[in-house]
């Protein structure tokens, strides 16, 4: 049984999900965060599409990092706008009214995590998760803190500037640096010595795809001689919400979040091995 | 002096660029290894100093850094070779392919202006002294 957090779902019968979900309920106009503990969110579209995008938006925006699944409970009227909601920070759309074996699927599929596989290896990750504090450190005198660590359920984006690296050769993947606009300038900012303001767009970018850069090569040069061992790309910057990781390979996706004031930022390694040598 | 600094990251630019200006020095910036050659050309090899990050687009920095030593109008110029990926075969390949010196990012800004001054004194030392003893040879 997961806790699920149902919003605007009162009129909806709901009795094929609480079989697998322990339902909360909430209203998307008064809901300012989301409750501990909450694995899942079903959100119940509403007739107005605008409404619908903009408290996927707002959901999505409230997670903070986490990797909260969004389902959209929609009737078959309903489906084509609320597939708009994929767009801007939903997982996947569930029919109603909802069938209790429709659910089950849904559910599992919403709750593993992408890529898994039980015979992977993850001693790639220590390297990873001192890379962004002792770059960030170094580079900029802040000092990031680990805040959560977890293997991701789809291949999105958390933050709205990314900095990609793809990787390959020994082992095969793509990470990504991504952040949240505010924090992102002021890092950028700190890194050169400037203030926030004077920054343009194109120096964000630019610098985030930079930080990419140095803390991949960073842990890469800790992964030399291992399984793990990669070439990486030129970084490539990616802006908006929820965009797609798109790994080549269908890797398990490692995610580690920190934060710096509060505010999060994460680093997303799918990585895979070509060849496990033991 | 001058110091010519290549790297595709224009923030990277930035930073180099502070540390450089900040010991009263002058820089020339350049995008990529291309732009690099381009550039030494025309200065007519009159730089005192080129950094080179190792991945860059159009012509990586390794491959900048031999075509540099392979041209007798500018082998003598000190290269420091700066990358993301600090490990020793990178660095035995940068000193065997002539690089005065290597530099690891991430880079305390303190440790990279003192290794750019000794970079750019010792090549001073050492063209002083070449232009010294050919006068006492004439």
């Amino acid at each position: 049984m997961v806790e699920a957090l149902f919003v605007d779902c009162d009129s909806m019968d709901l009795s094929a999900l609480s079989a697998f979900a322990e339902p909360k309920h909430a209203k998307s106009e008064t809901l300012i965060s989301i409750p501990p503990d909450i694995a899942l969110i079903i959100y119940c579209w509403p007739d107005e599409e605008e409404k619908g995008i903009t408290t996927v938006k707002n959901l999505r925006e409230l997670c903070e990092f986490k990797d909260i699944p969004i389902i959209i409970a929609a009737t078959k009227e309903q489906e084509e706008k609320a597939n708009k909601a994929l767009e801007v920070g939903a997982n996947s759309i569930i029919q109603q009214p909802i069938k209790r074996e429709k659910a089950f699927q849904i559910l599992v599929s919403s709750l593993r995590p992408c890529g898994y596989d039980r015979s992977a290896q993850y001693d790639f990750i220590d390297p990873f998760v001192n890379a962004a504090i002792d770059v960030i450190k170094i580079t900029s005198g802040t000092v990031p803190l680990f805040r959560d660590m977890y293997l991701k359920k789809d291949y999105k984006l958390l933050g709205n500037v990314s900095g990609l690296i793809r990787l390959s050769g020994e082992a095969e993947g793509v990470v990504a640096v991504t952040f949240r606009n505010p924090l992102a300038q002021r890092v950028v900012a700190e890194i050169i010595g400037v203030e926030s303001k004077s920054l343009s767009n194109e120096d964000i970018r630019d610098g985030i795809g930079e930080l990419a850069n140095i803390i991949t090569g960073y842990a890469k040069a800790r992964l030399a001689r291992t399984p793990f061992h990669f070439e990486i790309s030129l970084p490539l910057v990616v802006e908006g919400n929820w965009k797609e990781l798109q790994p080549e390979i269908e890797a398990p996706c490692v995610t580690i979040v920190y934060e710096i004031d509060g505010e999060p930022f994460a680093v997303q390694v799918c990585l895979s091995p070509s060849t496990i040598k033991t | 002096m001058r110091v010519l600094v290549a790297d595709d990251s224009r923030v990277a630019r930035m930073v180099i660029r502070g540390i450089i200006e900040n010991i009263g020095h002058e820089v020339v910036e350049a995008a990529n290894g291309r732009e690099v050659l381009e550039k030494v050309e025309e200065l007519n090899g009159d730089v005192n100093l080129v950094i080179l990050d190792w991945h860059m687009p159009e012509l990586e920095g390794v491959d900048t850094l031999k075509s540099l030593k392979n041209d007798k109008r500018f082998k003598h110029i000190p290269v420091m070779m700066m990358t993301s990926e600090s490990e020793q075969d990178n660095v035995d390949q940068a000193m065997a392919l002539g690089a005065t010196c290597y530099v690891s990012k991430p880079y305390n800004k303190e440790d990279l202006s003192f290794k750019i001054e000794e970079c750019l004194y010792t090549n001073k030392i050492d063209s002083d002294s070449n232009s010294d003893n050919s006068e006492v040879e004439q």
